[in-house]
């Protein structure tokens, strides 16, 4: 069911971007729906990956609501965008980082129930929270799944900056401090990710790691974007 | 209406020497059945377990009260029967204490699962041993059905309550897949036994013994053949290679210090080391390494208590099923005088219809005979709808169902048969 969904929803996203011809990162509400999709994206993933349907709820209902409200104010055909968000790879670009971004958020939610597992573990607090939340290993390995999903579409995004940005946007520049943040995050997360695999780093802290990446992922959404960004402007 | 009774004895009346002395083994039980079926019942089931034995009976035999049955008990186990240990219950406290007992609210520990198995086995032995009637078929159906509702509707039966399995719950919850964690059990004492058993009934495939005593570690390997020994003086260099280290020995001092484990702790990404000794095996201090989780039987003892205060706070709503379902099989039994009433009248109505169906049969064309039979089966059931239903009504305020019956059978000239 959790398939079909996905496929109707990736049929909507395409009608919608043919008919107001542009990708759906004009308005907030469009990029509800991309978020959306990536949030049921991810979890059906993890969920494929790990079999645990414990947090589904919580996850799907968010999906829910942010179609709904996409859907209810999102934007009429034929309503004017800045010229450079009409080029495809722009659209392409913004919506492989609200891709990323949203994975990221989704393993920061895992990490974060994470931590409080373990620390109700370790406080000996055995209550409503130790029954009802999945296992320290399974949680690490949802957030784990998750980063995994976002490397890759933040390497998308990034990766068709570098390529085609600085053809359709006149004021790009790689030293941008947007551009460096989310390197830099992307980084964060990649390191997190090796440190997993590849060191005897425990899981808390692969999840530590995570969180940190979470926190630099937000400052470059309001602070570097707001404040010090050059060219990230198209409203 | 067939009277019904249950006789025995539980935790709550007697000590485990008086249970053991009156408990049956499973083989016994199909030839205790029979025996009652021959002799003063005709419905009879047995439910013996550790911490019960009961019987039910609907006697054919007037005489043979739950005082009676009592006696019976005791003739066969040899004992005199001291009714202070004893209980013997009728009618719905028969229902209501089966209910109970198949939901586990009549249990030691409440939320025992084990015993909603043990009363299908009861019910299915009974059945072989054709001990089992209308009365006693229904009623241990609708407390078999009670139980798996509470299961399901309530979380009576959630939450660990033994200390193997609160150390499995445990681990558990900290890794994942539990299956491919590997483990060492220090020790080869009951409790390490248990534990290992219930990892084991988890899917743990790599469980390795250690024992100060060799002869008696390689015994408990014998007995858990999916097990390995390691030597005892390895355990503390070998033991980084464990995930889930569950330690229960005699010993009055630490078999792992606070060195060996910090050692253990370089070389592993997270350990899991339950101490189930008294006093303690495992250095305390354990438990302020970052990557080591400590627990000791303190601590799986809180975790029993949230777990037995959890199930205290499902008991109104597993109670609340019990009387649903007590409700319903009452309800049943109250009207059991009036089914064979009803098979009655519906025999003589379709066998009168039968009778003149055949009577005129060449006055009716072979093409339509078909419909004429249909038309004619069709106005008998709505002849006799308007009786059954009034038959088949719940009794109001103190009416016997009985009086009920018998102006049924007045009306429709049945005296004297059923």
């Amino acid at each position: 069911m959790l398939i079909g969904t996905l496929i109707l929803h990736t049929a909507l996203i395409y009608a919608e971007t043919v008919v107001f011809g542009h990708c759906l990162v004009y308005s907030p509400f469009e990029v509800m729906t991309l978020i959306a999709f990536t949030v049921t994206l991810t979890y059906l993933i993890v969920e494929m990956v790990t079999g645990e349907r414990g947090t589904g709820f919580f996850f799907l209902a968010i999906a829910l609501l942010f179609q709904i409200i996409s859907g209810m104010f999102g934007m009429e055909p034929g309503t004017t965008v800045d010229a450079s968000l009409l080029e495809d790879v722009v659209g392409l670009h913004i919506s492989a980082a609200i891709f990323g971004y949203t994975a990221f958020t989704m393993s920061a939610v895992w990490g974060g129930l994470y931590l409080a597992q373990h620390h109700e573990i370790r406080a000996n607090r055995f209550g409503p929270l130790y029954r009802r939340l999945p296992s320290l290993g399974l949680l690490e390995r949802m957030s784990a799944i998750a980063v995994g999903i976002g490397v890759f579409f933040l390497a998308v995004a990034v990766t068709i900056a570098f390529l085609w940005l600085p053809d359709v946007i006149p004021g790009f520049r790689p030293d941008d401090p947007k551009v460096i943040a989310t390197i830099t995050i992307g980084a964060i997360y990649l390191l997190a990710l090796v440190v997993r695999r590849f060191t005897r780093v425990g899981a808390r802290r692969f999840i530590i790691i995570t969180l940190v990446g979470f926190t630099g992922m937000l400052l470059s959404l309001t602070v570097v974007n707001r404040l010090l960004s050059r060219f990230h402007d198209f409203g | 209406m067939s009277r019904f009774f249950a006789i025995g004895t539980s935790h709550h009346h007697a000590s485990v020497a008086l249970r053991e002395q009156v408990a049956f083994a499973e083989e016994e039980i199909p030839g205790l059945v029979e025996k009652l079926l021959a002799g003063p019942c005709k419905e009879a089931a047995i439910l013996s377990t550790c911490n019960r034995t009961e019987v039910y009976f609907v006697p054919s035999d007037e005489s043979f009260t739950p005082d009676a049955a009592l006696d019976w008990l005791g003739e066969q186990r040899g004992i005199a029967i001291d009714r202070e240990h004893f209980f013997a219950l009728e009618g719905r406290m028969v229902g209501r204490h089966l209910m109970e007992v198949a939901s586990s609210l009549d249990s030691q520990v409440v939320g025992d699962i084990q015993i909603l198995g043990q009363v299908k086995r009861a019910y299915q032995t009974a059945k072989d041993a054709r001990g089992l009637g209308p009365v006693l078929t229904r009623l241990f159906e609708i407390a078999l059905r009670c139980g798996k509702r509470v299961k399901s509707e309530t979380d009576l039966f959630s939450g660990a309550v033994s200390i193997s399995y609160v150390a499995v719950e445990l681990a558990r919850k900290i890794f994942y897949p539990l299956d491919e964690q590997k483990v060492l059990v220090i020790g080869a004492g009951e409790t390490g036994e248990l534990t290992a058993v219930s990892l084991h009934g988890q899917g743990v495939r790599t469980l390795d013994i250690t024992n100060r005593t060799a002869e008696r570690g390689e015994r408990l390997r014998k007995r858990l053949d999916y097990t390995n020994v390691i030597p005892w003086e390895e355990r503390g260099e070998r033991l980084a290679d464990y995930d889930i280290v569950i330690v229960a020995t005699g010993a009055r001092e630490y078999v792992l210090d606070y060195d060996t484990i910090s050692r253990a702790a370089e070389q592993t990404t997270q350990m899991l080391l339950i101490d189930l000794a008294v006093p303690r095996n495992i250095d305390p201090r354990a438990s302020e390494i970052d990557n080591i989780f400590c627990k000791d039987l303190n601590d799986l003892n809180a975790v029993i208590a949230a777990n037995v205060e959890k199930r205290r706070e499902e008991i109104p709503r597993a109670e609340a099923i019990v009387s649903e379902e007590l409700e319903d099989f009452l309800a049943w039994h109250a009207m059991a005088p009036v089914r064979p009433v009803i098979a009655e009248l519906r025999r003589r109505a379709e066998s009168i219809a039968r009778e003149m169906l055949d009577e005129h049969r060449t006055r009716f064309p072979e093409d339509s005979w078909a419909d004429v039979e249909k038309l004619v089966s069709s106005v008998v059931r709505k002849i006799i709808a308007q009786p059954l239903a009034k038959l088949l009504e719940a009794p109001k305020g103190d009416e016997d169902v009985l009086d009920r019956v018998e102006k049924v059978r007045e009306v429709f000239g049945m005296k004297g048969e059923g």
